[in-house]
């Protein structure tokens, strides 16, 4: 049984879509997707923990070997990072279900619950899977249902945002496409284990390059790296806020991780890093995407619009990191992909809490939140600091190694504009918790007095992704650990 | 050692006196009334000057030890003390000329401005002279004063 | 236990019960603690004894040797007399910090290493403030402050000092340690301020008058001669101390021949005293070592003497300016011929204590070849003639007469004095009895006829020097006035300019914070024109606008890989 594990990972949320759909009634559908998603995660933890017990596994799907058949690849990478999305993915799940209730029509919610059980699919698939083409294929299965899934938010503009997503995401992959195109033309298999043998034997170089070159930026767009990020923001602020959750807490994450197994794995670290492209290109693009994107953020009155910037900052963070190319560099990326996930989904969901009560985020009107709903507001606060990076949060955790790799390597500059941009944090959360908290409400309206807390089916899966990110950042090694093995298996190739 | 105490005034007479007479002045002190009388200074004035020129005239006739040279010249000493004493006080008198400024020149952060703390002193006169003897002190000592502790005010 | 026993922790203890018992026990303990702890001290035989080990460092809080003991039985004697002069006092605070000052200073001397020197050298400056703050005018408050400041510095250059030479050496030993390192420089410069080194000296000037009655009694005793013991242990034979001390036994004699406060003129003579000494430190040589140590042992007794002279005066009058008193013989016949010891004491008349120190360190420095500084120093006794032994007796209870009839001094005031005077006379009379005290053993007999006659050849044609310019009125008839001392540029004219170029940096760091947030301003400007909703980095792109981007990337992406 345990030997089919990789398929079953896959295959469980694949087949809740249809059933969903079956189901139709809101509840029993998600009822159903909730409890695949969790078997799901079930399924990626006890995956994690044989990875790290034994060691890379690979699995044949349908029992035709690699390289001619697909084969699902697992090490602790991609293990990690199947939790991550799996664990993510069933919180705000269950968290969605009020959530939805109030923002979506009764009747679409089963095409709700089957388009986010399809996304997950497609992200699981993506992560799980050793073959390049098949990257392709779940690529579109996420993207499609993830198009669908911001459509489902509640003002029109969700429609423009979903419909210039789609324009950028289907330009991404079929740059993506293309890439794949170019390397099997130059190599002549689709096999990622393969493709990192074949590709420095390969004679036509030039189109290996074209490859690498059309995969870069395909996967670029799709993470959100600055300054191919323009779809990103209106997205996350027009979706449904359960979708915004979820998609910051594993999409741009899902495309990270391709880009890591893509560089790392398959052109192998001398092949990328050789290239100017990183340095030239990739490097600046992150550390110009945390510094101006702070500062954007900064200036954001809708609190999710101030996240959503925060995120493509973010994710300059990862891909700095990335481009550092040392182990520490690679590490800092990976447990920041982990750790941010984890963040900006709890943050995502206090701010759709906020949502469900108060009816808009519009920061300045948050005065005197804390008094209203202060389980929501602690919440966000604690996270908040997370994402600042103080001490004891996640946030500390990833920022300090990533600080460390780049002194590590003598980046200097790098280190100091880390800095500067988590001061930025700390003026563009501060403004926030200093409104909620210590700003008196100036209308005594009746609405602002008395509590009107968010229901608890949304607030225990909030204070359970807060709890665990509690515990990684008081707890900074266990998630390190992990994703030094990772870095180890990238730097050292495909076994 | 009983300094002044034998001859106690009595108080309510002593406030009355006038400042000059003997009663005014403590007993030991008569034999340096001679200070206060002009014709008594110039004979101490003179006997100072003969006693300087016999010291003057050792130095010719007494052939001195001397570790320094020039120490050994005639009335060398004499006329250092002489030039020097002279020297110090033109000097400062010309410092004077520039670093002289008003009582008060530091005020409010120098002593010089403001009085001693009342409290702190026993500004008796003579009139009112305390009947302190050792014998009063010892016994203060000894815890055995029945009535002097309140003659020592001056705690502050 | 019984290491609390040492001179300095009886005293400290002392100082801790002090507060808790009745008056009259208070004033007692001033008394006999100074002859419990002067009998230990002496049972101590000669070593280094009451180390105690703190992280790591050995402090040696006794070591006992001839040069320690000599500066500890005059710091004993010292305390025990003004603790019978200040026997009127029931101030706690006056009372305390007089037992914690004097036990400080006397765990200086016994101080065999840097650090527990340095401890006891903050200790003396921090206890003996409130000597002064227990005067309990706005005046002494600020005088104080200013006196701490310095003594507090003091301690700060000794720390660093013996940190830079404990980074040196590896060693906090207290030993010879000469002007040879930054270390050591520092450890002199500290000495320095609390020896009142000339244009470090304003401290003792300003502050002694300032203090109580009493106090000034204390003050004058222990802080400046530990630092001579300082210097003596740590710099002998350091030749520039020869010339520091030089100029500084010249220095405040005209500074103190025009000064109207009695008490800043004795501050002034003690000055030009500790200038004697120093010279005898810079010498060297056995004799003039112990020329210093005897110097300073007698200077204790006759500064002592002459601060309590005054003193009485002040407590009998309420006032210590010249210009104020006179005449004062009549009533205060037993103080006058106290002072008038005194004077002759500092002046080093023969038979009295002055003559058998000084006559020492003047001879050292004739032997030594230094014959500018020999003359420099027969200068300055012609000067204490001058400022001290004619002008304080004289002007107090002589000259012109003020009309006052103040009350003779309290009878424990007569008998402290009356020791003290004793004590000048006997050490004059029977110097042997000093000479064995001294460090090092000295073969020195004062006595000659020739000595005898040079001095009083230079006194009594300084008197007659006196007489002389009284008589032709160039003789200074002091006034209420302040003479400017070197301190003037810290007390005045700095604070002066201090406003203007307070202004000129305020008007700077303005026109500087202007200008900068001038910029600021532009560049925030440009950010929140670049940044805030709706602007360009902020806004929803266009389709459009996002492909343009992309293709842009692209064919950068191209080139550079193609490169």
């Amino acid at each position: 049984m345990i030997d089919q594990f990789p398929a079953l990972q896959i295959m469980v949320t694949l087949v809740a879509a249809p059933i969903c759909v079956m189901i139709r009634n809101p509840r029993w559908s998600w009822v159903c997707a909730m409890v695949a998603n969790t078997f799901a995660f079930l399924v990626s933890l006890v995956l994690l923990d044989k990875v790290l017990d034994d060691g890379v596994i690979r699995y044949a799907v349908g029992g035709w070997a690699a390289p001619s058949g697909i084969e699902y690849y697992i090490d602790a990478m991609n293990a990690a990072v199947l939790v991550l999305v799996s664990g993510i993915s069933a919180v705000v799940l269950l968290y969605a279900y009020r959530s939805v209730a109030k923002s979506v029509p009764a009747e679409k919610h089963y095409l709700f619950y089957t388009a986010w059980m399809m996304c997950v699919t497609g992200l699981l698939g993506i992560v799980i899977t050793g073959d390049a083409f098949n990257v392709f294929v779940f690529l579109e299965i996420s993207s499609l249902s993830m198009y669908t899934l911001i459509s489902f938010g509640q003002d029109r503009r969700a429609l423009t945002a979903s419909f210039r997503y789609l324009v950028l995401g289907s330009v991404g992959a079929s740059f993506i496409l293309i890439g794949i195109g170019f390397l099997y033309a130059a190599t002549g298999t689709l096999n990622m284990s393969d493709l990192a043998v074949r590709i420095p034997e390969s004679e036509s170089q030039r189109a290996v390059l074209v490859a690498f070159s059309f995969l870069t930026m395909g996967v670029l767009i799709k993470s959100a790296v600055f300054p191919l990020h323009a779809w990103l923001p209106n997205a996350y602020t027009h979706a449904p806020v359960a979708v915004t959750a979820f998609l910051a807490g594993t999409a741009t994450k899902v495309s990270l991780y391709v880009l890591l197994r893509f560089f790392f794995s398959v052109f192998g670290k001398d092949y990328s890093f050789g290239q100017h492209l990183l340095n030239g290109v990739l490097l600046p693009a992150a550390v110009a995407g945390f510094v101006l994107m702070s500062l954007v953020a900064i200036f954001q009155n809708d609190l999710r619009r101030m996240l959503a910037y925060s995120s493509v900052a973010q994710v300059g963070y990862i891909v700095a990191g990335f481009s550092l190319a040392t182990q520490s560099g690679l590490t800092a990326g990976i447990v920041h992909v982990v750790n941010h996930g984890m963040v900006k989904a709890c943050l995502f969901m206090a701010v759709g809490c906020i949502l469900y009560r108060v009816g808009h985020v519009h920061t300045p009107s948050l005065d005197n939140l804390l008094k209203r709903m202060p389980f929501t507001c602690v919440a966000f606060i604690i996270s908040g600091l997370g994402l600042i990076g103080v001490p004891l949060t996640v946030g500390f955790v990833s920022k300090f190694t990533l600080i460390q790799a780049s002194l590590e390597k003598g980046w200097w500059a790098i280190a100091a504009l880390v800095l500067l941009s988590s001061l930025m944090a700390i003026v563009y959360v501060g403004r926030v918790i200093e409104i909620m908290v210590f700003r008196r409400s100036r209308e005594t309206g009746p609405e602002s007095s008395g509590m009107s807390e968010a229901p608890l089916s949304m607030l225990i899966p909030l204070y359970v992704l807060v709890g665990v990110s509690l515990y990684f950042g008081i707890n900074g090694s266990a998630t390190l650990e992990v994703a030094g093995q990772a870095a180890t298996y990238l730097l050292g190739g495909l076994q | 050692m009983a300094m002044n105490s034998d001859k106690q005034a009595d108080s309510g007479v002593a406030a009355g006196a006038d400042s000059t007479g003997p009663e005014s002045m403590a007993p030991l002190a008569r034999y340096f009334r001679w200070t206060d009388n002009p014709a008594s200074i110039d004979r101490f004035i003179r006997i100072l000057s003969y006693v300087c020129v016999v010291l003057f005239l050792i130095d010719i006739v007494w052939p001195r030890y001397t570790k320094v040279p020039g120490e050994g010249l005639w009335g060398f000493y004499a006329i250092i003390g002489f030039v020097f004493f002279s020297l110090f006080v033109v000097a400062s008198r010309f410092l004077r000329l520039f670093t002289e400024r008003g009582a008060d020149y530091y005020a409010p952060d120098c002593v010089d401005a403001e009085e001693y703390p009342e409290s702190a002193t026993e500004q008796l006169s003579h009139a009112q002279r305390p009947n302190d003897t050792l014998s009063s002190l010892g016994r203060q000592m000894l815890g055995r004063d029945t009535n002097g502790s309140g003659r020592e005010g001056a705690s502050s | 236990m019984m290491n609390l026993m040492a001179p300095p922790f009886l005293y400290l203890i002392a100082a801790l019960i002090c507060p808790f018992l009745p008056s009259r026990w208070r004033a007692l303990l001033l008394l006999g603690i100074p002859v419990f702890a002067l009998m230990v001290m002496l049972a101590y035989p000669a070593g280094e004894h009451v180390v105690w080990s703190v992280v790591g460092f050995d402090l040696t809080f006794m070591r006992v040797d001839k040069l320690s003991t000599i500066f500890g039985i005059i710091f004993s004697i010292a305390a025990l007399l003004s603790g019978l002069y200040a026997w009127h006092v029931r101030d706690t605070v006056q009372q305390v910090a007089t037992l914690a000052y004097a036990g400080a200073a006397i765990g200086g001397v016994f101080a065999g290493d840097l650090i527990s020197l340095f401890l006891w050298w903050e200790g003396t400056a921090v206890a003996s403030v409130f000597l002064i703050w227990a005067r309990r005018t706005p005046a002494a408050t600020a005088t104080g402050m200013r006196y701490l400041l310095i003594q507090v510095l003091s301690g700060v250059l000794l720390l660093a000092g013996l940190l830079v030479h404990y980074h040196d050496t590896g060693s906090i030993a207290f030993e010879h340690l000469g002007l040879v390192s930054t270390g050591t420089f520092l450890i002199f410069l500290s000495f320095g301020i609390k020896c009142a080194f000339p244009l470090l000296h304003n401290w003792l000037a300003d502050a002694y008058p300032a203090a109580t009655i009493t106090g000034t009694v204390v003050l004058s005793a222990f802080t400046t001669k530990m630092a001579v013991y300082a210097l003596a242990r740590g710099y002998a034979g350091t030749e520039v101390l020869i010339y520091i001390g030089a100029v500084m036994a010249l220095f405040p004699i005209i500074l103190a021949v025009v000064e109207d406060d009695l008490q800043r003129v004795l501050a002034y003579s003690l000055n030009s005293q500790l200038g004697f000494m120093v010279v005898g430190v810079g010498i060297g040589s056995d004799m003039s070592i112990s020329g210093s140590a005897a110097h300073a042992f007698c200077s204790v007794l006759y500064q002592g003497l002459l601060f309590m002279s005054v003193g009485a005066v002040v407590y009998r009058t309420g006032t210590s300016r010249a210009s104020r008193l006179g005449g004062l013989y009549r009533t205060m016949p037993v103080t006058m011929l106290c002072c008038l010891v005194g004077a002759a004491s500092i002046s080093a008349v023969p038979l009295f204590s002055g003559f058998v120190s000084k006559s020492l360190i003047l001879d050292a420095s004739g032997y030594n070849g230094n014959y500018l500084v020999w003359l420099a120093l027969l200068a300055a006794s012609v000067g204490t003639v001058v400022h001290t032994s004619i002008k304080v007796p004289f002007t107090l209870f002589f000259s012109h007469d003020s009309g006052k009839r103040p009350a003779e001094a309290p009878v424990h005031m007569r008998l402290a004095m009356i020791i003290a005077a004793f004590l000048c006379v006997i050490i004059g009379v029977f110097p042997g009895l000093l000479y064995s005290l001294l460090p090092f053993s000295v073969d020195y007999h004062p006595y000659t006829f020739d000595h005898v006659l040079v001095q009083f050849q230079l006194l009594l044609f300084a008197a007659l020097a006196f007489v002389v310019l009284k008589k032709i009125g160039l003789y200074p008839r002091t006034v209420a006035s302040t003479m400017l001392d070197v301190d003037v540029i810290y007390r005045k004219w700095i604070p002066a300019r201090l406003p203007l170029v307070a202004r000129r940096v305020a008007d700077l760091n303005a026109s500087a914070r202007q200008s900068a947030l001038g910029l600021l301003g532009n560049g925030y400007g440009v950010i929140e024109r670049l940044t805030r909703p709706g602007a360009p980095l902020a806004r929803g792109w266009s389709v459009a606008s996002m492909m343009f981007v992309v293709i842009v990337l692209m064919c950068a992406v191209l080139v550079l890989n193609l490169l």
